[in-house]
């Protein structure tokens, strides 16, 4: 058996050649269905996300579907051409397959090292094919083994602590200037995309008090209906921000700056000179940026913060070492167990034939006169703890030329073992006839 | 340090040793931007505190009276003070640097007691009232406070620098937030300036009590150094406290009183002592020297 990954994502492939190949859930749900009745015995799952669609299978490696096989037929169920797409796909058989899988979980081979996104998506992946029965002993294990593997790269590293965005930063800026940012009140002046992108980041961190002011009471009204939030008019700003904690900058004025320095001096000193934090994200400014200097008042435009989320993308590259060590760890284990997987069924029929080559020879042992001998049960008793110490040191040796030499030298050995048992098997129960 | 008695001594030293290896752990935390050792300073710090109250126990069974007259005394109340508000505060503060600075701000505090550590005294017979046990106590506490709310101003000040200056990613996590430092520093201000009223009301129920006794006259009280230093600093924390009331004086301008007055307060403790002229300790003789006579 092996395991197979046919795939294509950000890395190898634009959008246009991405979407062609793209699947929805309903779409995934019928690929397996088709894949499993197409190619009885194996196993399947499939991973579509906007930035890769990638094919998860274990096959038998003779009388299986060859990888190219399953890569034309994936391609050809979407109604692409498949010569068209072929210098964009990536083939990868057992340990590449894994380490890609666990690398992919973990976001590694994410466009932001560190997003959780896709390690629920692959959560979803797994799902629906356990649902469609495509997965078996060797894919529940990996994806298992996957999701474990994220687990201990979250909680050993730091590639998921610091915040990669613009609004996420904002938001852990709130949390370094005010204790409670739930009870916080954020006045958003301006309604654009950004606007509503502080908003929701705001209402993430479950802030109690989020206010929209914008030019438009139309848009201003239609944001605030869309998140359940509070909308003031234009001309009630000033009062709002005499209440507020964090001023979010979404609007820009026609010249010049929408606050001047004065024009927040004259409101800090009307506030009590309580801090002030204001998140300006409008290109161009509109907060003057001399506003830093006036007494609590904590300004950042959107290049500020967009610095540290660089900063913190590279922070997070720093620990990408240490993740891909653990990712090693991991592969090699799973490895190990998928390498001496299918020589355990060997291991039992060694086990058997050796009780039957003890079972014939008490057979011949208590015959005649030691028919009715004291000592059966003794003497069984006894064979048995030595055929088990036997069986245990050809299991070991078994287990260690798997590691050394490979499976495939394992179950050749095995084999050979299970062979010579039955042959002597055989001449024993000849010689008894 | 070595005028002390040798079981004071080995006391006063296995302080110094833990407060040492507190602030080497505590700078390790900030290097390796780990709150690991922070359960370590919490034991060294109580630890310390017992053997501190050890120590004070045993000066008052050689004096026979609470030992309030020598700074050393005051010194070892005043890292009391500070290591008890410390073990409630980390139990919210668990943020590296809060940890890290006051396990530094104790060993300051550890270092200038054993500048000034000398034999225990005891008082003159006639300042032995009710007044003066008032008196020194809430000095002290009124010390051990802005001892704490200079660790708040001058943790306030560096981080509003950092989030000014838009270097701010270092903060995260390893600081509490601007509000809360501002509001303990606010708080440990208004503490002390409490207590210092107070000890300036008894200070002055003393004088009125037993001025004549003493043989000091009012301007030998009011150009006394150290007095003349507490009372500055009183008078800053009032207006600091009423410009605050009045006009919603900022945190930066109240972390900067906050630092001045606790210079002043130290110096009014022990630069008193070494630089200028102070007839306010009204000690008689050291312990040792009592037991001598007796």
């Amino acid at each position: 058996m092996q395991i197979v990954l046919i795939g294509i994502n950000h890395k190898t492939a634009p959008v246009e050649v991405r979407e062609q190949l793209a699947f929805n859930t309903e779409l995934v749900s019928d690929a397996l269905g088709e894949l499993a009745q197409a190619f009885g015995g194996c196993e399947f799952a499939l991973l579509s996300t906007c930035n890769r669609v990638e094919c998860y299978a274990v096959v038998e490696k003779a009388g299986g579907p060859t990888p190219k096989e399953l890569a034309r037929w994936l391609v050809e169920f979407r109604s692409v051409d498949y010569e068209a797409v072929t210098e964009h796909l990536y083939i990868k058989i057992n340990e590449d397959a894994v380490t890609h899988l666990f690398t992919v979980c973990s976001s590694l081979d994410s466009m932001v090292i560190g997003e959780n996104q896709i390690t629920s998506q692959v959560k979803e992946c797994y799902k629906i094919s356990c649902q469609h029965e495509t997965t078996g002993k060797v894919l529940n294990r990996l994806f298992h083994d996957a999701f474990r593997t994220t687990k201990e790269i979250i909680t050993n590293t730091s590639i998921a602590n610091r915040r990669v965005s613009v609004a996420g930063v904002a938001v852990e800026l709130a949390r370094q200037l005010f204790t409670d940012i739930k009870s916080s009140k954020v006045v958003i002046a301006g309604a654009g995309q950004m606007g509503e992108l502080l908003v929701e980041h705001f209402l993430h961190e479950k802030c109690r008090d989020v206010t929209v002011v914008n030019r438009s009471r139309q848009r201003g009204c239609q944001l605030a209906e869309k998140h359940g939030v509070t909308n003031q008019p234009w001309e009630q700003l000033d009062k709002e921000i005499l209440e507020a904690n964090i001023l979010v900058g979404a609007a820009s004025a026609p010249e010049g700056y929408l606050f001047s320095k004065d024009r927040i001096k004259s409101l800090m000193s009307k506030r009590r000179n309580r801090s002030l934090l204001i998140v300006d994200i409008t290109v161009p400014r509109s907060f003057d940026p001399a506003i830093v200097k006036i007494e609590n008042v904590y300004l950042y435009s959107i290049d500020d913060l967009a610095q540290v989320a660089q900063d913190n993308i590279k922070l997070r590259e720093g620990d990408l070492e240490q993740a891909i060590e653990i990712i090693c760890q991991s592969v090699t284990a799973f490895m190990d167990w998928f390498v001496t997987r299918d020589i355990g069924p060997l291991m039992g029929q060694i086990r058997e034939s050796f009780e039957h080559i003890r079972e014939n020879e008490m057979e011949k042992f208590f015959v005649g006169p030691r028919q009715d001998a004291g000592c059966r049960e003794f003497l069984e008793s006894s064979m048995s703890r030595v055929v088990n110490k036997v069986c245990h040191c050809v299991i070991r040796h078994i287990d260690s030329l798997s590691k050394e030499h490979g499976a495939e030298e394992a179950e050749k050995f095995a084999r050979g073992i299970i062979e010579n048992a039955q042959q002597i098997i055989s001449e024993d129960t000849k010689k008894n006839q | 340090m070595f005028d002390l008695l040798p079981v004071e001594r080995l006391l006063f030293f296995g302080i110094l040793l833990l407060s040492v290896i507190s602030s080497i752990l505590a700078h390790l935390q900030i290097v390796k931007s780990d709150v690991k050792f922070s359960r370590l300073l919490v034991v060294f710090t109580s630890v310390q505190i017992l053997l501190a109250g050890g120590l004070l126990a045993m000066r008052a069974v050689a004096v026979k009276a609470f030992p309030m007259s020598g700074v050393f005394e005051s010194m070892l109340i005043l890292m009391i003070f500070i290591g008890i508000s410390f073990l409630l505060l980390s139990a919210y503060l668990k943020q590296i640097w809060f940890v890290s600075v006051t396990a530094w701000m104790l060993l300051g505090v550890n270092i200038l007691a054993a500048v000034v550590a000398k034999p225990a005294s005891v008082l003159e017979e006639t300042v032995r009232t009710p007044w003066v046990v008032v008196h020194a106590l809430s000095m002290t506490m009124a010390g051990a406070m802005i001892v704490l709310a200079s660790t708040m101003a001058v943790l306030f000040l560096w981080s509003q620098k950092r989030l000014k200056s838009k270097r701010f990613v270092t903060l995260f996590g390893k600081m509490p937030t601007i509000e809360t430092l501002e509001k303990l520093n606010l708080l440990g201000l208004r503490l002390s300036f409490a207590a210092m009223t107070l000890g300036l009301i008894s200070g002055i129920g003393l004088i009125a009590a037993k001025s004549a006794g003493l043989g000091m006259t009012l301007a030998d009280w009011l150009s006394d150094s150290k007095i003349v230093l507490v009372a500055v600093s009183w008078m800053i924390l009032l207006v600091t406290l009423v410009l605050r009331r009045v006009l919603g004086f900022g945190g930066r301008k109240i972390a900067q009183s906050t630092l001045v007055v606790c210079f002043l307060i130290l110096f009014a403790f022990i630069g008193s002592k070494i630089f200028c002229k102070s007839d306010h300790d009204f000690e008689i003789k050291s312990s040792t020297q009592s037991r001598q006579v007796e």
